[in-house]
């Protein structure tokens, strides 16, 4: 409503000194600019010309944007809980808008953005921010797994800044990447996906978004048909026992919200876990739970997940 | 003459569930001629059929819940996860089933427990700030902070019924401790937002045994030990529940006795929210069901309220380790289904059952 009020009252006023001036020199003309339909998760949104003042609310599309080089035209995100591998975004030139689900609207209005991105955890407001700003939502989609998840996200976000080329060039070198850490994964043993929260444990199966230790990094599953339900399965540490598995991927969730609670070590150190061959052989990989909890779908962000759990398959 | 015993001559019919004054042999009630009122013999065997059936119950849930689990039973899942398990529901259980009653009768009001009145969500707060400010801190000071929150919270709620007229409809009392529950948990939630915790919080303040192995719930024993205190003072307790003007003429320190009550209802409330999080209504359904056979007398209820809060919690938690077997479900989301389905009809059907 303001911003059409706004609008309306630049092309009035231009009106008037265009009908100033004396004639001689004609105005220069702006290139008409061109306007562009984005197809997303939530519909489509026309987008006029190229935005230059971009409010991201999601972190793994804020890390596609540093991976496409757009990270001059970021003016807002969510500072709260920003992964250590944007720290950069934490910069005061950049302005804090809330949560990732709690979108501070009167920020975001006095930096007047010309793109809302947002995702995940603040996709539910697309209704609302919708209405005042054009807006992509490129929420991370679990079933598609990592890569081509990755990719239909940040495809939105390459269309709209004309950055098709280098999307396709960056996908190309992660599917490498991911050929290349197959067969380390295949002979990693049967691996479980564990979270830790609040002195409890979790379980994430291949469909889960830590799915991509079984489906890209070919880990065999430890236990068949876990749900896939966003928390996981609540477990017992007897149930830890009764799998048994050869290898565990654990996400500690405490750390992943900024709490310095009980880390996941201490939690999984107990009498029931240590009788798993994952203990024994000391074969725990720790995860990061700001890149595999928080931001996922990243263009950088992807292939570091892919690298930092191979990593600890060897380590 | 005990103080109980005077309590019984000025108000026969309060104290105990038997209408004629009683004398005291033991810490069983003899009513004057009970062998010849078939009424009298007819509530005793009412009263022992019911301890056999409660005590029979009760056995067979605590033997499943010894053998119902995720993994294969052998000597070490038995002593580290089974026993533990089972020992803290127990604790937990009859713990918030006998803060009900304490506090209905310290607040002279049936519809009143810990999570209704500010005293749980107070412990969650404590435990929350202490986790934000103090990350640091070992389990045992997070929790003396929920403890003291939670004190505090009681203590809050007492004042502000002050004010609530005497002759108001009954209902009145536990709707101002619905509110300031409400507001207390509002506040907690927005603090809990502020830092990104919410479902963390979420977390904690949903009663769960999944975790309870041994060594990481001992500090319940703590409750178990209040339990037995509850026992020793119970006749003060039954008498502080007659208000202050009557406990005091029958020479009773009300304030101390109220003091000690509600300090022993916020410590043991707020042990089981840091250990296993929230049991919703269980202080409301027990205690009144109880008290609908057994009448008002602390000593003699006190027992079959600890049974039946940790009956209902272990049938409850044998099914959140059923229904999704192998994985587990939140017991306090059961423990809040069936309680505020059972609370529901009993106020539905009170008018009939008085």
């Amino acid at each position: 409503m303001v911003r059409r009020f706004a609008a309306l009252l630049t092309v009035f006023l231009l009106a008037l000194t265009a009908c100033g001036q004396s004639g001689g020199g004609s105005p220069a003309a702006a290139p008409a600019a061109e306007s562009r339909t984005i197809r997303h998760v939530q519909g489509e949104t026309t987008i006029e010309g190229t935005p230059e003042k971009v409010v991201v609310m999601d972190f793994g599309a804020l890390d596609t944007m540093k991976a496409l080089g757009l990270s001059d035209t970021v003016v807002g995100l969510p500072k709260r809980g920003l992964p250590k591998f944007l720290s950069e975004f934490g910069d005061e030139k950049y302005a804090d808008v809330g949560t990732l689900q709690e979108p501070n609207l009167e920020t975001i209005n006095k930096l007047d953005p010309d793109l809302l991105i947002i995702g995940g955890r603040s996709a539910a407001k697309y209704p609302e921010l919708s209405q005042h700003w054009p807006t992509l939502d490129v929420s991370f989609k679990t079933d598609k797994g990592l890569i081509d998840g990755t990719e239909a996200s940040a495809t939105p976000i390459a269309e709209t800044f004309g950055k098709q080329a280098e999307l396709s060039e960056k996908m190309a070198a992660l599917r490498t990447r991911a050929q290349g850490l197959e067969s380390k994964g295949a002979a990693a043993g049967r691996g479980l996906i564990v979270m830790t929260s609040g002195g409890k444990v979790s379980l994430h199966g291949e469909n889960s978004r830590f799915g991509a230790i079984h489906t890209i990094l070919g880990v065999p599953v430890a236990k068949e048909n876990i749900a896939t339900d966003g928390h996981g399965e609540p477990a017992t540490f007897e149930l830890l026992a009764e799998i048994n598995p050869d290898v565990m991927f654990v996400v500690d969730r405490d750390a992943a919200i900024g709490t310095e609670g009980q880390n996941a070590r201490q939690i999984l150190d107990n009498e029931l876990v240590h009788r798993t061959k994952a203990w024994q052989d000391q074969k725990l990989v720790m995860l990061d739970g700001s890149r595999w909890y928080i931001a996922i779908h990243g263009l950088d962000n992807a292939g570091a997940m892919l690298d930092e759990a191979a990593a600890g398959l060897e380590g | 003459m005990t103080l109980l015993d005077l309590a019984r001559r000025d108000f026969p019919g309060v104290v105990t569930s038997s209408t004629a004054p009683g004398k005291v042999v033991g810490n069983r009630i003899r009513t004057p001629g009970a062998g010849a009122d078939p009424a009298a013999v007819r509530r005793r065997t009412l009263r022992v059929g019911i301890w056999a059936l409660a005590l029979l119950v009760f056995g067979a849930l605590v033997v499943a819940s010894l053998l119902i689990g995720a993994g294969t039973l052998d000597a070490q899942v038995f002593w580290a996860s089974r026993v533990p398990r089972t020992v803290a529901v127990v604790l937990a259980g009859a713990a918030m089933a006998l803060g009900g009653l304490l506090m209905q009768l310290l607040v002279r009001n049936r519809f009143v427990e810990p999570s209704t009145v500010g005293t749980t969500e107070s412990a969650g707060a404590g435990l929350l700030i202490a986790t934000i400010w103090m990350p640091a801190m070992p389990v045992a000071g997070k929790m003396g902070v929920a403890v003291l929150a939670g004190i505090l919270g009681t203590a809050l709620f007492l004042q502000v019924i002050r004010v609530v007229p005497v002759h108001s409809a009954i209902i009145v009392v536990p709707l101002v401790g619905l509110m300031l529950s409400g507001v207390i948990a509002a506040s907690t939630t927005f603090i809990a937002y502020q830092f990104d915790l919410l479902q963390t919080m979420t977390m904690w303040m949903t009663g769960d045994f999944s975790g309870v192995i041994r060594g990481r719930f001992e500090l319940l024993w703590l409750v178990g030990a209040l339990l037995v205190v509850t026992y020793v003072f119970a006749d003060r307790f039954t008498v502080a529940g007659l208000g202050r003007d009557h406990a005091t003429s029958l020479g009773l320190n009300h304030r101390v006795a109220m003091a000690v009550g509600l300090g022993i209802v916020a410590v043991s409330s707020a042990v089981c929210v840091v250990v296993v999080g929230g049991l919703p209504f269980l202080g409301l359904v027990v205690p009144n069901l109880v008290s609908l056979v057994m009448g008002d007398n602390l000593r003699r209820s006190l027992p079959v309220i600890c049974l039946g809060g940790a009956g209902f919690v272990l049938a409850c938690d044998i099914l959140a380790r059923v229904i999704n077997h192998p994985y587990e479900l939140p017991v306090g989301i059961i423990v809040g289904v069936v309680g505020a389905a059972v609370f529901l009809t009993m106020l539905v059907r009170r008018k009939g059952l008085r």
